[in-house]
């Protein structure tokens, strides 16, 4: 009965506050199952723990629903008395009596600690959330920007921070593009639209947008032809890797993590704000294309 | 992967992004210098143009270049 006690209440301290935690990040993020070792991971849980329920104990006597006292008193008679069954025999009034005083601390402890956990977990996920923001102000401060990496990142798969500017100071202005080569030697390209993670962390399927194929063999093929010929008269015309990639019908491209041998990411600006009025030398383009259209089809733009 | 090398990773992202802005913005260049016939025919039949970079498409229009 001891054992069975001491298991329960551990559980109670050290393994419920970890899935309350662990509950919460998941409604905001992909998480991560296990990153460290057995023992860090456990290690991490018992330090966090041990913060929350030190907050309830120092604030047991405070709100609606205090904590009991007599736990000291009350532990003693439970513990000796399912100890030893002499003990218990001499006095089961005094037992129950104490196991009630015992359990109604308990309760009232292991509540606050809850409490603390999921409040504890909700700013947890605020702070990730605005990670780029505190990155960003914590710049000069090395290693308090490190210990709260420490503290936060380890959580969260390596994959979702890869393939999403979430994490970055101002994730608006970024997209997350990636050069996807399988196993079978096809490189595809395009932009993260969404992804989809096991729950050991590695990456399970990958969604693109705008998906491209690159045709390699044929790139490959005219590659080797250019160096063989680069010092003939005339010399050919470099291939250029843009002229080979074929965009792929439809909306969504998904690659499967499994296939997937190498993956480039870049997180990039849209090309789209690329804005001219503040680039002379596009400015300079735009005007030679402009008297080109002139020039060529004997009128301007309308 | 620890916190730290997290922390690592999304340095180097934020230090790269201006960089891959100014390589698009080549790429755009260097597509209209070596392609203007091309994107003037499509302008001329389409209203549009599409220039892809290896940081996505870039669309030009008539009005752009009046713009700009």
């Amino acid at each position: 009965m001891l054992t069975l006690l001491v298991t329960v209440l551990a559980t109670a301290y050290f393994v419920v506050p970890e899935l309350i935690t662990r509950c919460v990040v998941s409604l905001f993020f992909v998480r991560k199952t296990s990153t460290g070792s057995r023992s860090e991971e456990i290690l991490r849980a018992s330090f966090w723990a041990v913060v929350f329920i030190l907050c309830a104990w120092f604030t047991r006597n405070i709100g609606w629903w205090t904590c009991p006292p007599g736990i000291t008193r009350n532990s003693q008679v439970v513990f000796s008395a399912l100890y030893s069954d002499k003990l218990f025999e001499q006095n089961p009034a005094a037992f129950y009596s104490a196991l009630r005083g015992f359990a109604a601390f308990n309760a009232c402890l292991l509540l606050r600690t809850y409490t603390f956990v999921a409040v504890g977990a909700v700013l947890y996920v605020l702070i990730v959330r605005r990670l780029g923001w505190f990155r960003a102000k914590l710049k000069n401060w090395r290693r308090i920007n490190e210990l709260m990496h420490w503290a936060f990142m380890p959580r969260i798969s390596e994959w979702h921070v890869a393939l999403s500017s979430m994490l970055v100071h101002k994730p608006k202005e970024l997209i997350v593009r990636v050069d996807v080569m399988m196993k079978g030697g096809i490189l595809y390209r395009g932009v993260v639209f969404e992804k989809r993670i096991y729950s050991d962390g590695d990456l399970a399927t990958l969604i693109l947008k705008n998906a491209q194929r690159m045709l390699r063999d044929d790139f490959i093929r005219d590659r080797s032809t250019y160096e063989e010929k680069k010092n003939d008269n005339p010399k050919p015309i470099k291939p250029d890797t843009e002229d080979y990639w074929r965009k792929i019908p439809g909306e969504m491209f998904l690659v499967s993590g499994a296939e997937i041998a190498t993956i480039n990411v870049r997180h990039v600006r849209p090309v789209g704000i690329l804005n001219p009025k503040n680039d002379q030398e596009l400015q300079k383009v735009f005007a030679e294309l402009y008297e080109h259209l002139g020039k060529h089809f004997g009128k301007a733009v309308d | 992967m620890g916190g730290i090398q997290i922390g690592n990773l999304l340095n180097l992202m934020e230090a790269n992004a201006p960089l891959n802005a100014d390589k698009a913005r080549r790429e755009v260049l260097d597509y209209l210098r070596r392609h203007m016939d091309d994107v003037a025919a499509e302008l001329e039949e389409k209203g549009e143009a599409i220039i892809q970079t290896s940081s996505g498409s870039f669309r030009l229009t008539k009005d752009d270049l009046v713009a700009a």
